[in-house]
């Protein structure tokens, strides 16, 4: 059976800057998948072309077998891919569960309708969705006054909202609370377990990476220089370099220094 | 050989002025983002106060000294505006500053008769300057030469001061992040007066300095507009060699147009603007528009909902009172009322446009006037009915709009409002100076409606399709196409995210809008028996951006409200002699009072007095 998605030497370069360098990794159906790496490992540009955001100047994306590199983002997303975003991106001038129902008439391929009013269109799934991430008390108001941890989770509501097959996450706790964060990372399993949704995430919390994370993929300076089950990468003597020690003594100290010493 | 040359010469002469008003204002959007429509004020202003000081001042000491002494006079007045207008509405909604500048053109113009009289002036000649020079045979005027040698000269001077002074190194960073500028601990009021006096002072230098070759008149604030925007958007916004390169470029080019191509000088200006923006959307020497610079700032618009029973009831029975007006009013209030209901519409499709879509258009009269010309046009060459007359009017628009909006949206945020703003203009000329087809500028006339229309009938008619048109618009923002229009708008790449096409979903909403404008165009070819140019020039288009604005953007009834208040304000003040100076005044104290525009600011007061009412929600 082929995966779900396989990335093939997937390469984007700015100048003489190899922001993603010859990457390819694959994730299966239903797998939850971190990718992690320090500051400007070249996470979010290897999302936005994922996404088609970004043009890549090389490399192949496959999605279960079929080549969608050069699709258009809202192409992409019909195919079954949803995403997050690290910056929350919803309507300021719409109430909360608007946000969710504008996304429900462009998967019923309803944005362009000028005759019903939108009010009342797809509203009870909106609320469904919105009871999904937690949010259903705050349904009715404007999305302009949330906080931010909610923005999060509505944002995670809106990508859902054509039940994707793949959900790409970019840094999904980032500016939460740790308890928050907790709460918000388990929902995602959840999801992945009960839709069968496979999730790719970027994370900079490594608590979270390694609680839920089924399989880690490891970006340094646009180049996958690790891969494997949570337990392998905290024993990788090159990640350990990357990150200095620094995060994963934290996330697994014990693990981390039976390494240092030999 | 001798007559290109001597043309040439001609051409770099006028560039002189065109490059000094055209710097300022490029200086300006620059550090300011305000696009400032009263920079040809200010070059008019420059070219009067030059005339008055050449007259006290004796000798070419004086000549010259009244030149710079206009600029400097022209620049103090600048930067006093700026902190007396601009100030407090820095923080107010996307480009509402427009709105502010455009009720200091009013007041210019007035302040201009007033002062200096309705005749125009003839400026004197440059002393020592007075006479021709034979250049291979033809004759150059000497003062051409001159201009050809301070322009550059003060084009060096600008450049020392942006490349060389601790002023330039603060306007260089400006232009690109405002925002660090002020972190950094730069006093930015300061450098916005100062700024905005010294782009002042540069139009006032350069309509003083072409006194001698064009004098002063009460329109040149709108004529000289027009080509500095062409120049500053082929240039490129805010780059002072892109100023330098277009002023050269369109002035020459208007130089040879009129020799070889009289019929089609205007529209050669605009084809090459559509052509360097069609090729380079952000002009010769143009930066990238950063995403969201221009678009949606400050407090986003609270949601919207379908009025409540109170309001249909309310809004029923003023409508009823409007449908019976003929039946209590004379012909002069139904007059009256049909101008307004027309503009309405007008205004409420522009309100669409710019509220729902985010879409700054410079060019909607393009569509008004466009739908006027269709249905006019269909009179005079093959007697159409006024019926189906008025109905191709939208469709002639709407078609005219889906082709303009699909090149245009290629570029967003200001760099869009110009391309409209080019597209419009060029429309214009075509109309203007084709007039073997469109009657130039004699118009069309003779456009009455049918015999069954009597003048309540077509009362009657402008009422329900204008009524009726504002509340097919209204209906289109409570119907999925707003909403996802608005997704659009909030958080494009959200949108995106979630399969909306944006870019289809704006052309769209710019087809509607323009089919919306068009349908008001054909009305009013009706309601007047005849369309002139005027209609689709560029003072229209800013005049209903400027109705939009003060209505309210934020607010699904700003449009028409706004509409309504200006075009009657209008018809009060005219009565008066100088209707200008008190519109504009008018127009500056919204400005000032109410920055959500005049439904916002009523819908502010409203929330204020209830106990505990938030306007947010």
């Amino acid at each position: 059976m082929t995966a779900l998605l396989d990335i093939r030497g997937l390469s984007r370069h700015f100048g003489a800057l190899r922001a993603v360098d010859d990457v390819s990794f694959a994730v299966a159906r239903g797998e939850i998948v971190a990718l992690i790496g320090p500051n400007g490992a070249g996470k979010s540009t290897c999302f936005s072309m994922l996404m088609g955001e970004l043009r890549p100047t090389g490399g192949q994306i496959l999605l279960d077998g079929q080549d969608i590199t050069r699709w258009p983002t809202r192409r992409i997303w019909r195919a079954g891919v949803g995403r997050t975003f690290q910056i929350t991106a919803t309507y300021p001038s719409m109430r909360v569960v608007e946000n969710v129902q504008v996304a429900l008439m462009s998967h019923h391929r309803r944005s362009f309708a000028l005759v019903p009013r939108a009010r009342g269109l797809y509203r009870d799934r909106a609320m469904e969705l919105l009871a999904t991430v937690g949010m259903a008390e705050q349904a009715a108001r404007p999305a302009a006054v949330l906080a931010y941890g909610d923005l999060k989770r509505l944002d995670l509501a809106m990508a859902l909202a054509h039940d994707p097959r793949l959900l790409l996450m970019d840094e999904p706790t980032a500016g939460m609370a740790p308890a928050e964060r907790a709460a918000l990372m388990t929902l995602v399993s959840d999801i992945a377990r009960d839709r069968g949704t496979a999730i790719l995430f970027t994370e900079h919390d490594m608590d979270a990476v390694f609680a839920h994370a089924e399989r880690i993929l490891v970006l340094d300076r646009g180049r996958l220089i690790a891969e494997g089950p949570p337990a392998a990468i905290q024993a990788d003597r090159s990640v350990q370099e990357v990150y200095l020690g620094s995060a994963l003594e934290d996330a697994a100290p014990a693990a981390a220094q039976r390494e240092e010493t030999p | 050989m001798g007559l290109i040359l001597a043309q040439l010469l001609t051409g770099l002469a006028n560039a002189g002025a065109l490059f000094m008003v055209a710097s300022g204002l490029s200086l300006i959007f620059g550090v300011t983002r305000i696009v400032n429509f009263a920079h040809g004020s200010f070059y008019m202003l420059g070219a009067y106060v030059g005339y008055s000081l050449m007259q006290v001042l004796p000798g070419a000491v004086g000549f010259w000294g009244a030149i710079l002494l206009a600029g400097l006079v022209v620049g103090a007045i600048g930067a006093l505006v700026e902190m007396i207008v601009l100030r407090p509405v820095y923080a107010a909604p996307e480009l509402f500053q427009l709105v502010a500048t455009f009720g200091v053109v009013l007041v210019v113009q007035d302040l201009a008769l007033m002062i200096w009289g309705p005749t125009d002036l003839l400026g004197p000649r440059a002393p020592g300057l007075g006479s021709v020079v034979r250049i291979m045979g033809e004759p150059v005027p000497q003062y051409d030469l001159a201009l050809i040698a301070i322009t550059p000269g003060v084009a060096l001077l600008l450049w020392l001061l942006i490349a060389r002074t601790r002023l330039g190194i603060l306007v260089r960073a400006a232009t690109q992040d405002r925002e660090m500028v002020g972190a950094l601990g730069v006093n930015q009021r300061w450098l916005f007066t100062g700024i905005f006096g010294l782009g002042c002072a540069l139009a006032g230098l350069g309509g003083a300095l072409q006194l001698p070759k064009g004098g002063a008149d009460l329109l040149m604030d709108f004529t000289i507009l027009a080509q500095v925007f062409v120049v500053v958007v082929i240039g490129g916004m805010g780059s002072l060699p892109g100023a330098l390169i277009a002023s050269v470029l369109i002035s020459v080019l208007n130089v040879f147009g009129v020799t070889y191509l009289p019929q089609s000088t205007l529209v050669l200006t605009y084809v090459v603007m559509v052509a360097v923006l069609l090729w380079r959307p952000f002009g010769l020497l143009g930066r990238e528009e950063v995403a969201g610079e221009i678009g949606q700032v400050g407090r986003p618009e609270a949601p919207i909902a379908p009025a409540g029973g109170l309001r249909v009831a309310l809004t029923v029975a003023a409508l009823a009172a409007l449908a019976a007006l003929p039946l209590y009013a004379g012909p002069f209030a139904r007059v009256l009322a049909t101008d307004i209901l027309i503009f309405c519409l007008f205004a409420a499709s522009l309100h669409f446009l710019l509220g729902q879509g985010g879409l700054v258009s410079f060019g909607h009269a393009a569509f008004f006037g466009g739908g006027a010309y269709v249905a006019a046009l269909l009179v005079r060459y093959a007697d159409t009915p006024m019926a189906l007359s008025i109905l191709m009017a939208p469709l002639g628009a709407g078609l005219l709009a889906l082709g303009i909006g699909a090149v245009s949206l290629r570029a967003s945020g200001v760099y869009f409002a110009m391309l409209t703003l080019a597209f419009g203009q060029l429309l214009w000329s075509l109309v203007y100076q084709w007039g073997a087809v469109t009657g130039g500028d004699d118009g069309i006339v003779g456009v009455w409606p049918a015999a069954w229309a009597t003048p309540d009938v077509f009362y009657w008619l402008t009422f329900a399709v204008s009524v009726g048109g504002i509340l097919v618009l209204r209906h289109a923002a409570h119907a999925p196409f707003g909403y996802s229009l608005r997704a659009a708008r909030d958080a494009p790449r959200r949108a995106a995210a979630t399969g909306l096409d944006t870019r289809r979903l704006q052309l769209a909403a710019f087809t509607f809008a323009g089919a919306m404008a068009g349908l008001a165009g054909g009305l009013f070819v009706y309601s007047k028996g005849s369309i002139f140019p005027d209609e689709l020039e560029i003072a229209r288009s800013f005049e209903a951006l400027i109705v939009v604005f003060l209505g309210g953007v934020k607010t699904l009834s700003g449009g028409w409200v706004g509409g309504a208040v200006f075009t009657g304000l209008e018809d009060l003040l005219t009565r008066f002699d100088y209707w200008r100076l008190a519109l504009g005044l008018t127009i500056l104290a919204v400005v000032l009072v109410f920055p959500d525009g005049l439904v916002g600011g009523l819908r502010r007061l409203s929330a204020r007095r209830r106990p505990g009412g938030e306007p947010d929600e």
